[in-house]
């Protein structure tokens, strides 16, 4: 019973195609209640179909999806649409809707889901705004926002309904170091203070150190590691190996007057 | 050859044969390599075996495959690449290895097996468009009942954009269109003196067939192209996936107050249009005919009967439905990025008043039978 409590999402043999080319096989992954866990691998090893089919925006062709205590694999639309509301998603390039405000964009959820009046939503909104250290651009359109403010601005959308678990698909690409450190220590802040299941898509090495509790490792649509960062760099699976080792690598071309490398 | 003789020739051009052997000299780069290939024309290299690399200043990709070029022509035969300088040493390592093979081309001899896998296609197409069409329909009457699925005031800026802001244009169109009709017809109808008939012929012209079709072809290019490209730029950008993911349905928060508006609006714009069409048609009867307008207006309408004006309206109404479905399907195909957007919007374009073509061939078989 502690267990399953402990879990807020878990995979089991999950199996999903584009066409006749699966890839997902049969992935087993479980995701801890109130911790941040990152699904790394490199480009094109599965991680945004893994979350693209845990969100049900694509059917997986197998397998069960454990969310909230309840399968979610075979729900039907409607069922999905009242679940959803419970759910966080920041995708990769924010997906702001370009023809409302920020403050607009943030408003929709609330709007759609809540009976609220306009008010405590513009409230709300405010809030949120703040929440992600992203204050006075609510009459902005996303067009006028760089693209760190516009991935804040998306992830105070996120949060509007105070979701219990939130998706992130590649938080920090396209972005400075700077903004990608800022952002992950938001994402960290936002774990820790407002206890929300946090589930990281990435593949940059520094992130995944600086907010990752746990990780799973997907090569070519297999999960093949689970566990903590310090567990992943000692494992000895060969894939997990060479994404450790590579990411630490010396600058290529650098080598001593002799040709040795420095 | 010796190396007084090579050394004299490299200083006037870049290539030298001599019986199995060639010299190049230079630069080997994009910017040199079509000279060296014309000279290497006029060199017969058929017994080719070594090509001497040692004047060989610099190397580029153009170069590699200029000597590619000349391997492949020896078909299979070895060929020597000798004393390379360190960086062309360097680049031949860069693209050491055997040739890519160029892909094969797609084979063009069409089987039974491709003529039922593009029947399969196109039946899936149509499968899809028809499901659309009805989840369209669903919610947006759902919407008209219950209007809390779309944002406040969506409805109204919709009647605006599509409506209002094209009074306009369909208005000094039809406008025109209704003085060259009237003009060419008045010609013709004064030669018989049937001048007076101008005003039949102008009130059925505008009010069943280029009142409608006027409005619907300009609401394709400014409404339908418009939304084609909008719902194909929220695929691309991952609008329509954040908004399933926030639980809210594209169709019926995107979708439906379009076609709501287009429900209201296109009825109301082919009436405008045939209004002012009609009114081409006075200035022309007074001005060319000498037909006073009251005469003309009174003639026109009295021709015209209530099925023509349930026409009129039934006709604008199902053209914007037509052009509606068609512009949600054709963005809804998006997949790729700004060049599959723009495809998209011919697309709804062209299909749209393909659509409204063939809509208005079963009304004109309805008004005939």
């Amino acid at each position: 019973m502690r267990e399953h409590s402990e879990v807020a999402l878990r995979v089991r043999g999950l199996r999903s195609h584009y066409g006749d080319v699966e890839v997902l096989h049969e992935v087993d992954a479980t995701f801890a209640r109130g911790k941040i866990t990152v699904v790394a691998g490199r480009s094109g090893c599965g991680k945004t179909t893994l979350l693209r089919n845990i969100l049900r925006l694509i059917d997986p062709t197998s397998g069960t999806i454990e969310l909230f205590g309840r399968d979610i694999s075979e729900l039907e639309e409607d069922e999905l649409v009242n679940l959803r509301p419970r759910i966080g998603v920041l995708f990769q390039n924010g997906a702001l809707l370009q023809s409302l405000t920020v403050g607009a964009n943030i408003s929709v959820p609330l709007e759609q889901h809540t009976r609220l009046p306009a008010d405590v939503i513009e409230r709300i909104v405010l809030r949120k705004l703040q929440l992600v250290e992203l204050n006075g651009v609510e009459h902005f359109m996303p067009s006028e926002l760089s693209g760190g403010m516009r991935k804040r601005a998306a992830l105070a959308r996120t949060l509007a309904l105070d979701p219990e678990i939130v998706f992130f698909d590649e938080p920090s690409a396209g972005l400075d170091p700077v903004t990608a450190a800022s952002l992950d220590r938001l994402i960290v802040e936002l774990s820790r203070k407002l206890g929300i299941t946090v589930i990281v898509v990435t593949h940059e090495l520094t992130s995944i150190r600086h907010i990752a509790d746990r990780m799973l490792f997907l090569d070519a649509g297999r999960a093949v590691f689970e566990g903590t960062v310090e567990e992943a760099e000692v494992c000895p699976v060969d894939s997990v190996r060479q994404f450790f080792r590579q990411g630490s690598s010396e600058p290529l071309g650098r080598r001593s007057p002799g040709g040795q490398p420095m | 050859m010796s190396d007084d003789r090579d050394g004299r020739l490299i200083a006037r051009q870049s290539v030298c044969a001599d019986g199995d052997r060639l010299v190049l000299a230079g630069e080997l780069t994009r910017t040199r390599v079509p000279a060296i290939s014309r000279e290497l024309r006029r060199v017969p290299l058929a017994s080719l075996r070594v090509v001497d690399l040692s004047r060989v200043t610099r190397l580029d990709s153009a170069g590699i495959g200029m000597l590619e070029g000349l391997r492949d022509g020896l078909f299979g035969k070895p060929l020597e690449l000798r004393d390379p300088t360190p960086h062309v040493a360097e680049m031949l390592e860069l693209f050491a290895g055997e040739p890519v093979e160029p892909a094969p081309e797609e084979r063009t001899r069409v089987t039974v097996r491709d003529i039922l896998e593009t029947i399969r296609y196109v039946a899936g197409i149509l499968m899809d468009a028809f499901i659309l069409s009805g989840e369209i329909f669903y919610w947006s009457v759902r919407n008209v009942v219950f209007p809390s699925g779309h944002r406040k005031g969506e409805v109204t800026e919709q009647i605006i954009v599509t409506g209002l802001n094209a009074v306009p244009i369909v208005a000094t169109l039809s406008f025109i269109i209704g003085v060259i009709l009237a003009l060419q017809a008045a010609v013709q109808l004064e030669r018989f003196g049937g001048g007076p008939f101008l005003a039949d012929l102008m009130g059925l012209a505008m009010v069943r067939e280029m009142g409608p079709l006027l409005t619907a072809i300009i609401i394709t290019g400014r409404s339908g192209s418009a939304i084609a490209s909008e719902i194909g730029t929220m695929r691309v950008t991952d609008e329509l996936d954040a908004l399933r993911a926030m639980g809210i349905r594209p169709v019926e928060y995107v979708i439906a107050p379009k076609m709501i508006a287009f429900t209201i609006v296109t009825p109301l714009l082919s009436i405008l249009s045939a209004a002012v069409g009609l009114l081409g048609g006075v200035l022309v009867s007074t001005t060319f005919v000498g037909q006073p307008a009251q005469s003309f207006i009174d003639r026109a309408l009295g021709i015209l009967g209530v099925p023509d004006a349930a026409f009129l309206m039934l006709k604008g109404l199902l053209f914007g439905w037509a052009i509606m479905m068609t512009s949600c399907y054709c963005g809804y195909q998006v997949t790729g990025g700004a060049v599959e957007v723009g495809r998209a919007t011919t697309q709804a374009v062209v299909s749209s008043i393909f659509a409204i073509v063939l809509l208005n061939v079963i009304f004109s078989l309805w008004y005939v039978l």
